[in-house]
């Protein structure tokens, strides 16, 4: 009977040792496919420091490559705040623990118009997981992401335009942003629970006041200053010192969200 | 150690065994023709922790390993991972911890620690081709951080080394191996028929590869010579070289392989290159009394090392491609002093203390690459003193027949002093780093038959010199300018206990049981350049083996270590981390005539990152042979049941296509082990030392 217990027993072991290794085989998580489009309800009136009540009447940019990241396991004294959130983006390696990665992406180019009539920008991919965060980059608007040679973000990485207004003196401007070195994005606000049931729609969003610090985009711009000939009108273009405040406000993580929307 | 040849005489730890012992005794013993293949399945004075195991020369022999790394899994629950070729060093895991290449594993030569810290691919890589198999007498892994010569790197245990010729070799030995795919491996071994500690061995591997971008070539020697200077005093001197050019195949994303878009064994690419280079010296010197030991040595290292990858294709430099060379040169000095001596109190006590000293000094860059291997971008040019110093003591003491504790304290201090000549302006930093480790052992003896045991101590990995330019506050970085956290030593609570029981004359059983805390653990990715400040850890786990010998010719084992490692706030296993690994291995045979072994593995479930997960794998080895008095021809068969092992398995993004528009999801890549090989092994006793 314990011969009998014990050839049972090895049988059993061996086919069940043998059946653990059959076929290199693996479970990847989940693709979820989300439709994402874009929204202009962050490009609310702010106050800057200065006194300039703004508002923008006209925003015109072209992004590229969304990619959403999951913070991973890093340690959350690493996320002091939401505004100085960063996912470091850790390339996985053969002996590394992976945390902080691009789990999603959007691939592609697009002339986003807040205040037109722009398409949505298409279908992300997600691994399903809890997501932190989203990075993205800009490029310069021309023929081949739809952008007429007339527009006025032709040719530039991003078109601004809008009123401000310090209580004295009201101003109209324009703003024509070229991002002078690499036009990335890097840990935009984005929190979702993706799950393999997820329907909703994603949309990106930039905010012109950062809710966490109250910062207003056009922090350390006078326009006033701006405004050499008082008629007025002020044009922001590549070379000023207030091209370059806003271009890093365009950079800066703490004005882009990506919002899960309720259809 | 659960079975025992009679030809080993005591463990490490095992102090009052140790000292009745002269060495000559001891050399004579081992030197018994009765001393092979002695099977009675004995428990000896038992081990100082519960996860402790030696694995005698025998043992070794019989796997007929053609490599070291194959050596460290015959221990319970260490899984080793090539993801190069022969040269480059390998990925670990043992209790839950991916040691990656040796960050928590580390690993002893005659008492010099060969883990590398601050290595430009890992702090604490660890290559183990240094050391040749047919000239190691004994191997003892001490899992977790329990004992007081256990120091940095040391988190999930130490495996010590300990050189000298087998009494089967002694004398010498000339051993030539052949397998099918035309892999050539030679040793020559000549030694003092009379002392395993005074001999010469040269090991040469020549490997086409058992698929493209593996071709490997490396060359070891060894030289060791003990002087007896007196009863219970020796002199030590070795010196140790290795060489090695490799290639690096990469990892294959799976998705491909299903797909049929590439083989199982395939590589994409261009094949990675790598070059290491290590010189090693030690001088030691040992006194042995009745009531005090004093050990010492003094050791020098130089060390040079390059290799160029490319695991993640197109994906972070689309025009270039993602090549990285990397280049680390090192010197290493240090010394280490050990006392014992006895104290006639109630019960045996032996106190001990030891102090140690190494400094590294270090020169390092890693440069992106492009196919034709120009330098396109310099990531980074280093230069760095490491100073390690560090002191512990403790006691060893029997208070009653029953008890045995080895309570001890460690503090450990580091001074870092690193330069970063890759800016433009010079960056110079010192930063000084200590940690203070208390341990303790407990064993009960209460049977000949049966010990139980319990542990407590901590644990702790000095951060890697790069990262004290890291600093906290960075906002809208690029990855590859982001710096991460702060540089700290990371350390944790290890707890085990565990029993060690003779059911009968022939069989051994013992289980384990264990729990590591780590809290906030500090990874430095050389990937991204970043402090990674971990979230808290927990694993626990079992391991249980058993060993049994009915009979002369025949023994056999069996374990399986189960493993439960996670990230607390997330629940999240750690990745990579085999679920559970299981082994059992069957022996025959006796010191002459025909001898065989069969050995399987089965490595379970693999959780990766982010959630996905690769099956786990068996395999199985099996070799036979014929010893005759002045040789020995054996055929081995690896992979016996041709599995495609995917031995290494990650979840990352690559691009492999120069297509930047195209999606680039974390996939699951493999590294493949080795498919179906025959191998033949003949091997020519010089003397065979009195075995006939």
């Amino acid at each position: 009977m314990t011969k009998k217990i014990w050839i049972v027993a090895s049988v059993l072991l061996g086919g069940w040792l043998l059946w653990v290794g059959c076929e290199p085989s693996g479970e990847e998580p989940q693709e979820v496919a989300l439709p994402m489009t874009f929204d202009a309800s962050g490009l609310v009136s702010t106050t800057n420091v200065a006194g300039w009540q703004v508002t923008v009447t006209a925003f015109d940019v072209c992004v590229q490559n969304v990619e959403f990241t999951q913070e991973g396991e890093e340690h959350t004294s690493l996320l002091r705040s939401i505004s100085n959130f960063v996912v470091p983006e850790v390339m996985a390696h053969p002996g590394h623990l992976a945390g902080g990665d691009v789990t999603g992406t959007l691939q592609g180019q697009w002339s986003v118009s807040f205040f037109g009539d722009s398409a949505p920008l298409g279908d992300a991919v997600l691994l399903e997981g809890e997501y932190n965060g989203f990075n993205m980059s800009f490029c310069v608007a021309g023929a081949e992401v739809g952008v007429a040679a007339d527009a006025k973000v032709f040719g530039h990485h991003a078109f601004m335009a809008g009123i401000a207004d310090n209580g004295t003196q009201q101003i109209q401007f324009e703003l024509f942003v070229d991002v002078t070195d690499d036009p990335l994005m890097y840990g935009g606000v984005f929190e979702m629970d993706v799950t393999p049931d997820s329907e909703r729609t994603l949309s990106l969003r930039p905010v012109m006041l950062d809710p966490y610090e109250n910062d207003s985009f056009f922090e350390g711009v006078d326009f006033g200053a701006l405004d050499e000939d008082n008629d007025g009108v002020v044009s922001i273009e590549s070379g000023s010192a207030a091209h370059n405040i806003l271009m890093k406000s365009l950079l800066n993580h703490d004005h882009w969200y990506v919002v899960a929307m309720n259809e | 150690m659960l079975l025992m040849s009679q030809g080993v005489c005591a463990q490490d730890g095992d102090e009052a065994a140790e000292f009745t012992i002269d060495d000559e005794a001891m050399a004579a013993f081992e030197m018994a023709p009765e001393a092979e293949f002695e099977t009675e399945v004995v428990a000896e004075s038992p081990p100082d922790t519960a996860g402790e195991q030696s694995v005698s020369a025998e043992e070794i022999s019989r796997q007929a390993p053609a490599s070291t790394a194959e050596i460290l899994t015959l221990s319970p629950g260490i899984t080793v991972v090539q993801h190069g070729a022969e040269g480059k060093g390998h990925q670990l895991f043992l209790r839950g911890f991916d040691a990656a290449h040796g960050s928590d594993v580390e690993v002893r030569m005659d008492g010099i620690s060969l883990n590398e810290p601050a290595n430009v691919h890992g702090n604490g890589y660890l290559d183990l081709y240094g050391i040749i198999p047919e000239v190691i007498l004994e191997m003892t892994v001490h899992k977790g951080p329990f004992l007081p010569f256990q120091g940095n790197f040391a988190t999930g245990g130490t495996v010590d080394f300990e050189l000298g010729v087998p009494s089967a070799y002694l004398g010498g030995v000339m051993k030539t191996e052949l397998d099918s795919r035309g892999k050539l491996r030679a040793v020559s071994v000549v030694s003092d028929a009379g002392d395993a500690r005074r001999f010469v061995a040269l090991e040469s591997v020549f490997d086409p590869g058992f698929s493209p971008h593996r071709k490997a070539g490396r060359a070891t020697g060894m030289a060791k010579y003990r002087w007896h200077l007196g009863t219970g005093t020796t002199g030590d001197v070795l010196l140790n070289g290795q060489m090695a050019d490799f290639q690096s195949p990469g990892a294959m994303p799976l998705q491909a392989v299903e797909q049929g878009e590439a083989g199982f064994y395939d590589s994409y690419g261009q094949a990675g290159a790598g070059r290491s280079r290590r010189l090693l010296f030690n001088a030691a010197f040992e006194k042995e009394t009745a009531a005090t030991n004093v050990s010492w040595q003094t050791f020098a290292i130089r060390r040079s090392f390059s290799l160029e990858e490319n695991f993640t294709g197109y994906l972070l430099y689309p025009d270039e491609g993602d090549r990285r060379r990397q280049v680390h040169e090192a010197a290493t000095l240090g010394a280490n002093v050990t006392v014992s001596h006895k104290v006639a109190i109630a019960g045996p006590l032996w106190w001990q203390w030891g102090t140690g000293w190494r400094t590294d000094r270090i020169s390092q860059a890693e440069y992106q690459v492009n196919e034709v291997g120009r330098i396109w971008q310099t990531n980074r040019d280093n230069r760095a003193d490491l100073h390690h110093v560090h002191t512990f003591a403790g006691v060893t003491w029997a208070p009653f027949f029953w008890m045995h504790l080895q309570p001890s304290m460690r503090l450990d201090g580091a001074l870092y002093d690193v330069s970063d000549m890759q800016p433009v302006q010079l960056r110079e930093k010192q930063q000084f780093h200590w940690n203070v480790s208390p341990r303790a052992t407990l064993s009960f003896p209460l049977h000949e038959k049966l010990t139980l045991f319990g542990s407590v101590g901590k644990g702790f990995r000095l951060p890697e010199a790069r990262s004290v330019f890291a600093v906290e506050d960075v906002e809208n970085e690029d990855v590859s300018q982001y710096t991460g956290g702060s540089a700290a030593v990371s350390n944790g609570t290890f707890v085990e206990t565990g029993a060690q029981v003779s059911i009968t004359s022939h069989l051994l059983m013992s289980a384990t049981g264990y729990y590591t805390a780590m809290e906030k653990e500090m990874v430095f990715d050389h990937v991204s350049n970043t402090n990674l400040e971990k979230n808290e850890t927990r694993r626990m786990g079992t391991e249980i083996r058993g060993e049994y010998a009915p009979l002369a010719w025949i023994r056999a084992s069996a374990d399986v270590s189960l493993v439960h490692a996670v990230f607390v706030a997330s629940q999240h296993r750690v990745p990579g981390v085999p679920h559970w690994v299981a082994n059992g291995r069957i022996g025959l045979g006796e010191s002459m005539g025909p001898h065989g072994m069969f050995a399987l593995r089965s490595v379970g479930k693999r959780t990766l990152a982010h959630g996905a997960a690769v099956n786990g794998y068996i395999d199985a080895e099996l070799n036979s042979g014929w010893r005759f008095s002045h040789w020995d021809v054996t055929l081995a068969f690896e992979n016996l049941f041709a599995r495609k092992i995917m031995e290494g398995a990650y979840h990352f993004r690559s691009r492999f296509s120069e297509d930047a528009q195209e999606s680039a999801l974390p996939r699951i890549h493999y590294v493949a082990g080795n498919p179906f090989t025959v191998r033949l092994l003949l091997t020519v006793f010089i003397d065979t030392g009195g075995v006939e």
